[in-house]
């Protein structure tokens, strides 16, 4: 039988009176970018502390099959660790901050040493490698702590966090290499904010808010089985009357993006040329384009339904 | 990796994070620097015989007699020189003027206070004693032989122990002083670097790789190898001191019982079992600190002073019942062992029991601690209660 690489079912976790995590199940298969999504607080961390044996669930069980035999923990030299809030001592080398955490991870001495002036030199840290960490920038120090994560080269690694602190340029950087490393065999979680870099990288996506699931799937999955708007913006020449645009076939809402281009979210099941045909009946289209929803808007449409639906619960 | 190497790994690396050999040839080029000092101070004081010159009005009333040697230099005066000799105190010129009033009575007048006070006073006591002497007319032989000590000979048994010298007692409170030194000195370390790893949230990067058992296992050999290393370069640093001195002639000598093998490795076993003892103890309170500049657990760094305090009484008498006792409790035994060592015998057995004990209470504190650190060093933003603790301890 085929295990997923890991089982997580309906795992929960609770501190004092919040429920950080609330029956959550989620399974990674071997070779995939599987990202945790979810805004500051939804339980991300907490999720990931788990799968690290850092914290305990109180009820659920989380299961790992990294080599194919199923098993409650992962070996230190299968897995990789980028912590969200970054863990290396500052008045200590690069150079021997990685080192000793290849060497904890299982690698010998010299294995990690090379394997460190590799890291080093593919991130362009070769020439800092004996420099004391806080003499580094933010962005180089997420680097290191990155390099600390994938450097005994795990068969899985949990990223949680790992664009914070990068600027575009590095940010466009990691992407590439978390593409490779998963070319190379090495199965990712990501957990993070930015969900549009997630979602040019992820194969599969959850969506937790209130440590509960909200939405699972591929990005396309996640697509079709949410109810969130489709976007038509239209640039308009001459007068328009804002006023009657809710009033156009299938307009949810509409917002003026400039002078004379207005962006408009159309209900799901809504006809699209039903719409065109009312708004060309009233307007003098110049230009016409039609958008995805973006996983952030998704994201926001789904918290947003949660949360009207456990209103009328609560109400009923 | 099997996890005894982890914990040898994690324990190189504590080793090396604070051993650092430029530290420890500074605090030895120190030690020398500061001998030599010393000692060439004490030579140019030894050199500077200028003579006290003290004007004596009314000597015939308290014949003074300076024995040889003395700095000071008494100069006879007429009473009619009174004014003069003065004006010369005033313009600081003579050290001082003595005016012998009666052979009761004396005043001194001086330009600044006499660091030669109490050696006059004794003179001037002598020979007052000398004229009452006289004036009861009682014949020098007979006041001699009834002031004459009792003569007491002590005889030690040939099975006896040879009486302690001074330089014994010195080199008992050195060792006192240079374990709590080191019992300090990794006590502050380890504090440093938990709630340092605590603050820097190097603590999850690794609990995911190593367990916090491992962790701490490391930590506590590698500080303890530290505060050892540091023991060695004071104590390396205490002997080069001592013998800098005694070429320039100090006459210091170091006792045998520092420098015989058995009680050597007896005093190197005892400091590492405390080193480790304290160090366990320290792992886990430093774990349970959230912010050590506001935490009131930063005072139980203090702790080790109690043994100390015990430890010293070693120095008056090392056997005593409560000093046999105290070298059996692990947590007195580092201290006060290492003084009886010194000054008396310690018989081999009580060697052996006092370091079974000792490694018997760093295992059962190195499961405790373990347990305290592991919930310990993942609590953040408050620090657990002492009820908290225990609930973990018991656990074990």
């Amino acid at each position: 039988m085929n295990h997923p690489l890991l089982e997580v079912t309906s795992i929960e976790k609770e501190f004092e009176s919040i429920k950080a995590v609330d029956r959550l199940s989620f399974h990674v298969q071997a070779g995939e970018i599987f990202a945790l999504l979810g805004p500051n607080g939804a339980g991300k961390t907490t999720v990931v502390r788990m799968l690290l044996r850092i914290l305990h669930p109180d009820r659920g069980t989380i299961r790992y099959a990294i080599n194919g035999t199923p098993r409650d923990k992962a070996l230190p030299h299968e897995i990789g660790y980028l912590p969200e809030e970054r863990g290396l001592y500052r008045e200590i080398s690069v150079y021997k901050n990685l080192t000793y955490m290849g060497i904890l991870r299982g690698m010998p001495r010299e294995e990690a040493g090379r394997a460190v002036d590799e890291w080093l030199a593919r991130l362009d840290l070769r020439e800092r490698k004996n420099e004391k960490l806080d003499q580094l920038s933010k962005g180089n120090q997420q680097k290191v702590q990155f390099i600390a994560s994938i450097l005994h080269r795990p068969k899985f690694a949990i990223l949680d966090e790992p664009f914070s602190g990068l600027d575009p340029v590095n940010q466009e950087f990691f992407l590439d290499i978390i593409r490779e490393l998963r070319s190379s065999g090495m199965t990712i979680l990501l957990s993070a904010h930015q969900m549009d870099l997630v979602q040019r990288l992820a194969d599969r996506v959850l969506l937790l808010h209130r440590g509960r699931s909200v939405l699972e799937g591929t990005i396309a999955q996640v697509r079709a089985s949410s109810s969130a708007f489709k976007k038509v913006v239209l640039k308009v020449e001459g007068a328009a009357d804002g006023a009657r645009f809710e009033r156009f076939a299938g307009v949810d809402h509409f917002e003026t993006l400039a002078d004379g281009e207005y962006a408009f979210s159309l209900r799901q099941g809504a006809s699209m040329s039903s719409f065109l045909a009312a708004a060309a009946a009233h307007l003098n289209i110049s230009d016409i384009r039609s958008e995805d929803s973006s996983l952030h808007e998704i994201f926001l449409h789904a918290i947003n339904n949660e949360r009207l639906q456990s209103e009328e619960e609560k109400s009923a | 990796m099997k996890s005894r190497n982890m914990a040898y790994e994690i324990a190189r690396w504590e080793f090396q994070r604070w051993f650092k050999w430029k530290d420890q040839i500074v605090t030895v080029a120190i030690s020398l620097a500061l001998s030599l000092a010393i000692w060439g101070g004490m030579a140019l004081l030894a050199s500077d015989d200028t003579a006290v010159k003290l004007s004596v009005i009314g000597q015939e009333l308290l014949p003074l007699k300076i024995p040889t040697g003395s700095k000071l230099e008494l100069q006879a005066a007429e009473r009619k020189d009174e004014e003069r000799l003065r004006e010369l105190v005033g313009r600081d010129e003579i050290a001082g003027l003595l005016i012998i009033k009666s052979v009761d009575e004396a005043e001194l007048l001086v330009y600044k206070e006499p660091f030669w006070k109490s050696e006059l006073e004794q003179r001037l006591t002598e020979a007052r004693i000398q004229v009452k002497i006289q004036e009861l007319r009682i014949p020098s032989e007979q006041l001699a032989e009834a002031l004459r000590p009792m003569t007491l000979s002590t005889a030690i048994h040939q099975q006896g122990q040879a009486p302690t010298s001074t330089a014994e007692k010195i080199a008992a409170g050195l060792v006192i002083s240079v374990m709590l030194l080191g019992i300090f000195v990794g006590a502050a370390y380890q504090f440093v670097a938990i709630t340092g790893e605590k603050q820097l949230r190097v603590t999850e990067m690794i609990v995911s790789a190593v367990t916090p058992q491992q962790w701490i296992d490391g930590k506590i050999l590698g500080v303890s190898a530290y505060a050892l290393a540091f023991t060695f370069t004071t104590t390396a640093s205490i002997f080069l001191f001592v013998l800098v001195s005694q070429a320039l002639g100090s006459g210091w000598t170091i006792p045998l019982e520092v420098t015989n093998p058995s009680n050597l490795l007896a005093l190197i076993l005892v400091a590492l079992g405390g080193y480790l003892l304290w160090n366990t103890i320290f792992a886990a309170i430093s774990a349970t600190v959230n912010d050590p500049n506001t935490s009131a657990r930063g005072s139980l760094l203090l702790a080790p002073f109690v043994p100390v305090a015990f430890a010293v009484f070693a120095l008056k008498n090392p056997d005593t019942i409560a000093m046999r006792v105290f070298s059996f409790i692990p947590l007195t035994s580092p201290a006060v062992l290492p003084a009886r060592l010194v000054l008396t015998e310690v018989a081999w057995w009580e060697v052996a029991v006092a370091l079974l004990l000792l490694g018997l209470s760093i295992w059962f504190f190195r499961s405790a601690s373990g347990k305290i650190f592991r919930l310990g060093m993942l609590m953040h933003g408050k620090e657990p209660s002492c009820k908290e603790i225990w609930r973990w301890v018991r656990e074990v």
